[in-house]
């Protein structure tokens, strides 16, 4: 076993990554997480300071460094500071707000909701079920420490018969009531949402202090959960999964249309490094995670952008559009479009 | 390891510029005592900016342009108060301060040049006098924590009448 020469390498220690590290370690795989950024610790977030944290984001990349390039309808690029990623291993899971709520029935079948698809768009029907990924919501709900309360009202997802969140919902706030009331006279079915936070101590992370400093902030207690405290972790306790920081991918390799490693950088002005396995995966974010695979000759880049940006103008930026400029240590403003489209659930909030 | 704050070594503005700054400031968040509500002259969020753009671009990284921006734009905005009423910003009266500012944040304040960016201007000011009202002291406004004891915010709430 040498996490040398793995048999899987995996590509950003966030959420998805370390969920994906810490269930292939506890099957016996030699894991290796490469991760661009360093660890950050409970109390690297404190003291607690809004201009520090937020308005100075310390927690986000440089847009200067490490930018994201922006083409609006101007056509000129534009360097813009990626809010949407943490600046530390685990990504943007060490800032979110970890609102943890299932994707919908609906969610897998978007294609099927419209009679008739949005013009310039790709959509697709997922080729699984809700049913299919419902024992994974219920074991990554149980490793995320998720607190909520299944079957509140009709406008939740569906769960199994007997099934319950890991740790109740937290305390409600005093607007909650408000707020519930104010829905409910709507015609809507509010419910109180569930959380990637601990109403209670669990798994040696304590319980919400309601510290105000939460989304866009590390958790200085780790109640809130992060990666590197719920799933990393214990992918490294199993003894088969290494963490290598400050190891920053630069492309995926490939032969014959197969992928057989990967290239990484440890110091941005240094000479790129190799690294082999028989598996690769890329979680460094949605759009980013494209990044590596350009240099892969049969994928259609369009094709696959399409779906993520459907009905934007972005789409007549044609194949150079919706790229984000990952990985980062770059100064130059490359053509490239950036342009996160979004689905908006399709359950709402009503019956 | 908790982040260290950064320490303030020296101040940016000279008397002048910083009497300015203070005049400015004292209308974005004026005091109303009547109310029992301090004011960005109480909470020395002058203070604040003149520390603040001392520090390196590492705290920041803005900060250098904010430095560019002042040095370069408070000269002339203090050019446009003499042409308008004969005298320097800080001598300005509380309604002459209020109309200053108010055609400053819609750009519409004349004798400036075209490219001077009012607007923009303005509201950098505005959100610096924010800052050095509501931050944390340890930046060096919000004095005595004025704010938060106004707010009740870490404190019980108090009246500054
Ligand atoms: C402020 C905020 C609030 C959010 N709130 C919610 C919420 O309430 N609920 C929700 O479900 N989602 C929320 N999200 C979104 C959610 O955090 C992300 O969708 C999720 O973290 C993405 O997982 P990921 O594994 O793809 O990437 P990330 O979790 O961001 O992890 C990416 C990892 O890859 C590393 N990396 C990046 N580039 C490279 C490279 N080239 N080489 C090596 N490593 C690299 C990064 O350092 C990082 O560790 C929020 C996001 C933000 C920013
Ligand atoms: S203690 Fe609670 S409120 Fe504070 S950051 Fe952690 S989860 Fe958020």
């Amino acid at each position: 076993m040498s996490f040398d020469a793995p048999d899987v390498i995996i590509v950003g220690g966030g959420a998805g990554g370390s969920t994906a590290a810490y269930a292939l370690a506890k099957r016996g795989f030699t894991v290796t997480v490469l991760d661009k950024c360093q660890t950050y610790q409970a109390e690297d977030f404190t003291p607690f300071d809004e201009l520090h944290f937020a308005s100075f984001g310390a927690l986000t990349p440089s847009p200067v460094t490490d930018p994201d390039v922006y083409v609006g309808h101007s056509g000129k690029p534009r360097k813009v500071n990626r809010w949407w990623v943490g600046n530390m291993v685990g990504g943007a899971s060490m800032i979110w707000e970890s609102n943890l709520i299932r994707f919908t029935k609906e969610d897998f079948q978007v294609r099927s909701l419209f009679d008739t698809p949005p013009a310039g768009s790709s959509l697709q029907d997922w080729p699984w079920s809700y049913e299919t990924f419902e024992p994974y919501f219920e074991r990554a709900e149980d490793e995320w420490g998720v607190s909520g309360k299944a079957g509140q009202t009709s406008s939740q997802e569906p769960f199994r018969a007997g099934y319950e969140y890991p740790t109740p919902p937290l305390a409600p706030h005093p607007s909650t009531q408000f707020l519930q009331d104010t829905f409910a006279r709507a015609g809507m079915s509010p419910y109180l949402g569930p959380k990637g936070i601990n109403s209670m101590d669990r798994d040696d992370c304590p319980e919400c202090m309601f510290c105000g400093f939460c989304q866009g902030y590390g958790c200085s207690i780790t109640d809130r959960a992060g990666s590197n405290s719920r799933v990393l972790n214990k992918a490294v306790e199993t003894g088969k999964c290494e963490l290598r920081e400050n190891h920053c991918v630069t492309r995926v390799d490939h032969e014959n249309g197969v992928v057989k490693g990967v290239y990484y950088k440890t110091d941005p002005d240094g000479p790129e490094h190799h690294m082999t396995a028989p598996l690769v995966i890329v979680a460094v974010q949605a759009i980013q995670s494209a990044q590596p695979y350009w240099a892969l000759p049969h994928v259609s880049y369009q094709g696959c952008f399409r779906s993520l940006v459907s009905g934007s103008r972005a789409l007549e930026f044609g194949p150079r559009l919706c790229a984000a400029l990952g990985p980062g240590w770059t100064e130059d403003s490359l053509s490239i479009a950036t342009h996160i489209g979004q689905f908006t659930a399709a359950r709402s909030l009503h019956d | 390891m908790e982040w260290e704050p950064p320490t303030p070594d020296g101040q940016f503005f000279d008397g002048p510029s910083l009497a300015r700054i203070k005049a400015l400031f004292s209308r974005i968040f004026p005091a109303r005592a009547n109310e029992g509500v301090p004011g960005a002259i109480d909470a020395g969020a002058f203070d604040y900016l003149d520390h603040l753009l001392v520090f390196e671009a590492s705290v920041y990284r803005e900060i250098p342009k904010w430095r560019a921006l002042y040095r370069h734009a408070l000269p002339i905005l203090n050019e446009a108060a003499l042409h308008h009423y004969d005298t320097n910003i800080e001598n300005l009266t509380a309604d002459q301060l209020d109309a200053f500012l108010t055609a400053l944040s819609s750009g519409s304040l004349a004798g400036l040049p075209d490219d001077f960016g009012q607007i923009h201007f303005f509201s950098t000011l505005r959100q610096h006098c924010l800052q050095g009202c509501f931050s944390d002291s340890r930046w060096g406004g919000n004095a005595d924590d004025i704010m938060w004891r106004w707010l009740g915010y870490q404190y019980d709430r108090e009246d500054f009448s």
